[in-house]
């Protein structure tokens, strides 16, 4: 443990917090500056200790992924949207509505798309399915007369986006914990994606009940403005072709970067619909993008202090020192990306993951089931994935939430919701254990129960009826998708 | 004051977008710029039984320096070869993690002493990979991370130094 | 959605299906000679107190070697350890870092006994040997660093589409894990001698020189 790694530790805290309960005012310095200049004090008081500094070894903090994945979203949402293909959706969604299977078999599988065909970054699917998600909830408030629900629904979406990134095969967060802890390849993915589907239905019931703020008249205004639109001739072409290229690449995996595939299949859109490049600019928001390469910076330089190594040391003081013990700084370990949530969950997860493993096995061992290492990581991963949600930092939760242009955060209980459904990942693990294997009995019967009380709760919530065909139907299909994908 | 602090912030704001495209230059420069592709997904951490995170021979392309630290855990190496390859070494022992001049001057190992690695910097860890390919071959987007190895082995102490 | 549109989802799918389908393997060809597989280098073993000495009699191409002893459950456990001054030393508390399963001549799981900084499973490797000299299992040092590296095979199998690739992977009789070469249906390609980053696979007419 070093002085200016503690120091840095401090400052790093200090700044997000104050950020966060509005010491540093938002208004005068944007969270993005807080991060800037507490980094410049970081590397200053670095600096007057004697510690060397290499700026490269700050940028090697910066994970260009998750941003190059947001711009090639951002960009693609702009271009389907300019194609009409979010009109092109409202009228399925509308047709859907219109069957037997009604408005909670739309909503199931529009909210859990994210984590049904995981992306590397939740933000490639929250930028095109926010606007659908909007007219869904839009049109659901007008017929329930529940002004919650646009709320509902994108928490929904919000939440099962952020944490997809934790089992996406194609680069996702899960993959870090599996490389690092030498599990197998995609054994983490079924456990998390059926813990995901609990959080959507936790953050969807949460924002029901705890949610206060409801989306402004105006909003409603402006959707009905929108609906006037024509559906444009090439908009379900655009959705159709978008579809299909994010399904084939979940089943091919091609060996190719999910934003070059994302790029490519935006000029085809541009092409088809004669786009010009002002379109597809109007779908880039500059906010959650600058704050997440402000935090990036910040966690670059607490990283080069070794400020996450002091905050293992102090984990390890306290488990040895305080009643809390092994057990209870795991639990604490465990939740630590929730209580300081990045714009993205891979900064903290390959920081921390080598703590994880070594308070995993101290637990293990006074357990005496080598399993309990393996419940410790997995909910690790998923809580650090997960953890971009409600993050204020940029975390996709700011999407959401720029979108229905609300006052109030809605961080508070997408946390919640993480909180409750990280045990549901680790007990998971715990009866069906970790294996790349997952055709089996044991994950069947994870499947149909997670599938059915999923179904339950948005049937619940859309139409106040638990027994509905679309809910249960829907999330069957869902749940029985993600054994197979 | 408002107006300096609006310039302040604009500032700050500029330098995120030039820190991104300083980013993508210097990745450029380094002649390695399909390192800007990475995952950091860890999957070909896994398959090196020397334990090098080859993640960080992307990140060493990316900032055009091969005196970025990356963690290389399993692998053996007498203490004074490890001292005369670069005294900030960090090494484990006896459950620790220490640079390798520390361990010497505390006593904790000797010259002569085999030791295990856990953080070196991106040259030298190139210069010990075996080039068994075995990170390419997991890589989910393929790429050629043995050119980037080969690339670094031969280059001189960067910026950093 | 219209007609036109279930077509045109089609087109795609099938584009889709003929690219990933139709990509052919690498088939690249450039005639050279048959690879010769080099035997390891002899070794000489050294007890002392709580460590051992081995002296090889040649030199390895990349300064490692994997260190191996067969266990009681038959598995085979190794670690790779640098060479200097041609000698390696085992010490008490060496583990090994991975195991492999022996049915035979047949390989079979492989499993790393390391996670990050830390030991799934410890198995001391000076206690290991000492045991297996004992009890006459095999132990011993092999230059091919499989399963670390399985570059010969995969470069085989990039090149070579017969089901009887020429070169395998087989168990000798004193338990070292070795190339296996057998001539027909090489195309003489040279890629295992290019790719093989321990020496053991040669040129017959201008091998590696210890």
């Amino acid at each position: 443990m070093t002085l200016s790694g503690l120091i840095a530790l401090i400052i790093f805290f200090a700044a997000i917090f104050a950020s966060l309960k509005g010491w540093i005012s938002q208004k005068l310095f944007p969270m993005q500056v807080a991060l800037l200049l507490a980094s410049a004090i970081i590397i200053i008081t670095g600096l007057a200790l004697g510690e060397k500094i290499n700026p490269s070894q700050i940028i090697t903090g910066t994970f260009l992924h998750p941003i190059t994945a947001t711009i090639a979203g951002f960009i693609l949402a702009g271009a389907l949207k300019s194609a009409g293909a979010f009109e092109a959706a409202s009228g399925w969604i509308q047709k859907l509505q219109n069957s037997f299977l009604g408005v909670p078999f739309a909503v199931i599988v529009l909210i859990n798309i994210p984590t049904l065909l995981a992306m590397p970054c939740g933000r490639v699917w929250v930028s095109p399915l926010i606007p659908v998600a909007l007219t869904l909830g839009f049109e659901l408030a007008r017929k329930s007369e529940d002004k919650r629900m646009p709320v509902i629904i994108i928490s929904g979406l919000v939440i099962n986006a952020a944490a997809s990134c934790g089992p996406s095969l194609i680069g996702g967060i899960g993959l870090i914990g599996e490389g690092m802890g030498r599990y197998p390849s995609g054994s983490f993915s079924d456990h998390m994606q059926f813990a995901i589907m609990f959080m959507t239905s936790f953050a969807m019931i949460l924002s029901k009940y705890l949610y206060n703020e409801t989306v402004s008249e105006r909003m409603y205004d402006l959707q009905s403005i929108g609906e006037k639109q024509e559906p444009l001739e090439h908009g379900a072409f655009s959705l159709v072709l978008f579809i299909s290229v994010i399904v084939g690449t979940i089943i091919i995996k091609p060996a190719m970067p999910v934003q070059t595939i994302l790029i490519i299949t935006t000029f085809l859109i541009m092409i088809i619909a004669g786009l010009g490049f002002d379109d597809l600019v109007r779908g880039i928001i500059l906010h959650p993008l600058t704050a997440m390469i402000s935090g990036f910076i910040a966690a670059g330089t607490l990283s080069m202090f070794g400020g996450f190594d002091v905050l293992v040391y102090v984990l390890g003081y306290i488990s040895e020192h305080t009643p809390l013990g092994y057990v209870g700084v795991s639990i604490l370990l465990v939740y630590l990306p929730v209580f300081l949530p990045l714009p993205c969950g891979r900064i903290i997860a390959v920081s921390l993951i080598p703590g994880v493993l070594m308070f995993g096995e101290h637990v293990a061992q006074m357990a005496g089931s080598i399993r309990i290492q393996e419940v410790m990581i997995v909910c690790f991963i998923l809580s650090g994935a997960a953890s971009c949600g409600p993050s204020p930092l940029g975390g996709i939760g700011s999407i959401g939430e720029g979108r229905l242009r609300l006052k109030s955060s809605t961080g508070r209980f997408l946390s919640l919701s993480i909180f409750m459904a990280v045990p549901i990942a680790g007990f998971s693990v715990g009866v069906l254990g970790l294996s790349a294997e997952t055709l089996s009995k044991g994950f069947l019967i994870e499947a149909v129960i997670t599938g059915l009380i999923s179904g339950l709760v948005t049937n619940f919530l859309t139409v106040k009826k638990i027994f509905h065909p679309g809910g249960l139907i829907g999330g069957l299909i869902v749940s029985l998708l993600m054994l197979v994908l | 004051m408002k107006d300096i602090i609006k310039k302040i912030n604009a500032a700050l704001f500029a330098f995120i977008v030039f820190y991104l495209g300083f980013i993508g230059f210097r990745a450029f420069s380094s002649g390695y710029p399909f390192s800007l592709i990475c995952y950091n997904c860890k999957s070909c951490d896994s398959v090196c039984v020397i334990g090098i995170d080859p993640q960080g021979f992307m990140a060493a392309s990316i900032v055009d320096d091969p005196d970025i630290y990356v963690y290389v855990t399993n692998y053996r190496i007498y203490a004074g070869e490890a001292e005369k390859l670069d005294p900030d070494m960090i090494i484990q022992t006896h459950d620790r993690k220490l640079s390798i001049s520390k361990a010497l001057r505390d006593g904790t190992v000797t010259r002569d002493s085999e030791v295990i690695t856990y953080k070196m910097k991106a040259r030298h860890a190139a210069n010990i990979c075996i080039e068994c390919a075995a990170c390419e071959r997991v890589c989910p987007v393929k790429l050629p991370i043995l050119d980037v190895v080969k690339g670094l082995k031969n280059k001189e102490s960067g910026a950093g130094k | 959605m219209s007609n036109k549109y279930i077509n045109y989802f089609f087109i795609i799918l099938l584009i889709t299906l003929i690219i990933h389908f139709g990509r052919k393997a690498y088939t690249e060809f450039f005639p050279g000679e048959y690879p010769m597989v080099v035997a390891t280098a002899k070794l000489e073993f050294t007890a002392g107190e709580n460590e051992l000495n081995l002296k090889l009699s040649g030199t390895t191409k990349n300064g490692n070697i994997i260190i191996y002893a067969y266990g009681p459950d038959g598995n085979f456990y190794g670690m790779l350890k640098p060479v200097k001054d041609l000698s390696i030393k085992v010490r008490k508390g060496d583990n090994a870092d991975f195991m492999v399963q022996i049915y035979g001549r047949e390989i079979g799981k492989i499993s790393f006994m390391k996670k990050m900084d830390r030991y799934i499973r410890k198995v001391d490797m000076y206690d290991l040997i000492i045991e297996a000299r004992k009890h006459e299992w095999n132990y011993g040092v092999q230059n091919c660093l499989y399963p670390v590296c399985t570059r010969c095979t995969d470069g085989c199998k990039s090149v070579v589409s017969i089901e009887r690739l020429p070169m395998i992977m087989s168990v000798m009789d004193n338990g070292e894990i070795m190339p296996v070469f057998r001539k027909g249906g090489c195309p003489r390609c040279g890629k295992c001698i290019v790719w093989c980053p321990s020496g053991v696979i040669q040129k017959e007419t201008q091998p590696w020189e210890r």
